[in-house]
């Protein structure tokens, strides 16, 4: 599988998940009666060979990840990675619960599902409504582990293309770094590649 | 899909879970017979009108934006019951027990008079999340029990440290007792003390055993306190009389400290330290086995350390001579195995100084 992105589309790509990151923000902000300060996405299209070697080299550390998977034209699912520590920062700072708690550890899953369905809902709403296709999703699923785990459960490595969005967030006092991973299936990715395309000719 | 006919939804009264169908007015399209029990609103109250006046949160901007995306975009909500709890104020059957309820919005692809629909599904997950909270307290309990057992260790550990350093000092006081009166005995306690445990250490003593040994060693002469001073530093040999006086410490040793709870054998070590294996000690003329160990590591040290010292009634013998004589009572007056690690000890270099 060859994946490759024109710079055009990469550009209209960033920009779309720019957008809706910033709604995703919005929501997010008005949960929580801090700012959520949000850096430029970076975007990288992933290779097969380099989700094997994130597999194999990032497995060490223990991570959560909220899962969205989409049907449509272009199918395939979200997911919103966060390294444990991270998330449970994000939990205390929207609950008050304190963090590393067993009170914090019994409202984690929850929390963090609604928190992946706001990310998830802005980036892959928005890349919907942007390209004018339609979604069908299903609900946020909950995981953790190592990232071989969190690759295996979205079944990258058969992936037709992979998109890794490198997004930062600030709430309160905590840093807290979220990636979102996006997984095209087959044949999704031409019809994504066509949409990117089509935001230039209007 | 766009319908102008009626959408049957009471087939949704067949659920267990509230349902409530909105239009992205915020009109409400349809309320199931769950929520008409949960929320004391009939299905008629409602149905057509806003939901804004009855709920006045979904307008908040917490809400009205993400469920307006959910009708612009098409996304499913989630509004968990842990950040959102009574998303819609619910009640048990007693009609005063708010519910903790999770709230899912999935919007639907039929349209109703060209107007967006969503299904609010309110699921009632109070019992879990109480269980969690029962199963979270529990835990909180567990680990305040913990640390507090952990804190009575930490006491009781301390409690031990100054325990066994009252009986250091009480055994020091003891040993000082009898030296005062005694300057012959003075440091005398002390050095056998010093011997026995070199013996005891090698002959693999438990470190326990040892200890025991130089609080044995320590005070085994207290019964000397009931002597007279001038009897104790009497130049010449003793009469009979004052020999048999001199030789009853080992008794009163003994009564001094059998009162005293203490986990080493003292008492007897101080009534038995005089006895020898083939009964011609004193005061019992014990044999054998039945003169304790420690009592058998005290005679060595004892008869050495007084042989190789000066005494107001004799001078001092080397430790050559001093090791011969406790070498020809090996196996009849003194243990066997005692006398040769205390002969390896000094082979070693071992000094009183």
């Amino acid at each position: 599988m060859t994946i490759s992105m024109t710079e055009a589309q990469m550009d209209a790509l960033t920009e779309v998940v720019n957008i809706g990151m910033g709604v995703a923000a919005n929501s997010l902000n008005s949960m929580m009666d801090s700012h959520i300060e949000l850096h430029m996405p970076e975007l990288h299209v992933a290779t097969p060979a380099e989700l094997k070697a994130m597999a194999e080299t990032e497995s060490h550390e223990g991570l959560t990840g909220v899962r969205l998977d989409f049907r449509g034209i272009i199918a395939g699912s979200g997911t919103l990675i966060m390294p444990q520590q991270d998330a449970s920062n994000m939990v205390s700072a929207l609950t008050g619960e304190p963090p590393n708690t067993p009170e914090l550890n019994s409202v984690m899953v929850g929390t963090l599902n609604e928190v992946g369905n706001i990310v998830m809902n802005g980036v892959l709403g928005t890349i919907a409504s942007t390209l004018s296709v339609e979604f069908d999703y299903g609900l946020p699923t909950y995981e953790w582990g190592e990232m071989r785990d969190l690759l295996a459960s979205v079944n990258a490595m058969d992936a037709e293309a992979a998109i890794i969005v490198k997004a930062l967030f600030k709430v309160q006092q905590f840093e807290i770094e979220g990636n979102i991973l996006l997984i095209f299936i087959a044949p999704s990715y031409e019809s994504l590649q066509s949409g990117l395309d089509a935001l230039y000719d209007k | 899909m766009n319908s102008t006919q009626p959408i049957h939804f009471e087939i949704l009264d067949d659920i267990p879970n509230g349902l409530f169908v909105l239009g992205e007015d915020f009109k409400v399209v349809f309320w199931n017979r769950t929520m008409e029990q949960w929320t004391k609103i009939a299905r008629q109250e409602i149905v057509g009108k806003s939901i804004l006046p009855i709920f006045p949160h979904f307008g908040s901007e917490k809400y009205s934006g993400r469920i307006k995306d959910a009708f612009k975009q098409r996304v499913p909500l989630i509004f968990s019951s842990q950040l959102h709890k009574h998303f819609i104020p619910s009640f048990g059957a007693g009609g005063k027990d708010l519910k903790t309820v999770q709230t899912i919005v999935t919007p639907l692809k039929t349209r109703l008079d060209d107007k967006g629909l969503a299904l609010f599904t309110v699921e009632d997950v109070t019992d879990l999340s109480n269980a969690i909270s029962e199963h979270v307290k529990a835990l909180k309990q567990i680990r305040e029990e913990v640390e507090m057992r952990r804190q009575s260790q930490q006491e009781l550990e301390n409690s031990h440290e100054k325990l066994k350093q009252t009986l250091q000092g009480t055994i020091k006081a003891m040993t000082h007792t009898i030296e005062v009166r005694d300057p012959y005995t003075a440091g005398h306690q002390t050095r056998v003390a010093k011997l026995a445990c070199e013996i005891a250490e090698k002959m693999g003593l438990t470190p326990d055993q040892v200890t025991g040994i130089n609080v044995c060693a320590a005070i085994h002469d207290i019964g000397k306190i009931q002597i007279p001073s001038d009897i104790l530093a009497k130049p010449t040999g003793l009469e009979n009389m004052e020999r048999e006086l001199v030789k009853m410490h080992a008794e009163t040793g003994r009564s001094i400290l059998s009162d005293i709870e203490i986990p080493w054998p003292v008492a007897n070590a101080a009534y038995q330290h005089h006895e020898r294996l083939d009964g011609s000690g004193y005061p019992q003329g014990l044999k054998g086995d039945e003169i304790c160990l420690e009592a058998r590591i005290l005679a060595v040290a004892d008869v050495l350390e007084a042989m190789i010292s000066h005494r107001p009634y004799r001078p001092a013998i080397s430790v050559d001579d001093a090791l011969n004589e406790i070498r020809n009572g090996r196996g009849t007056l003194y243990d066997a195995n005692v006398v040769d690690v205390c002969e390896e000890i000094f082979k070693d270099g071992f000094s009183f100084d």
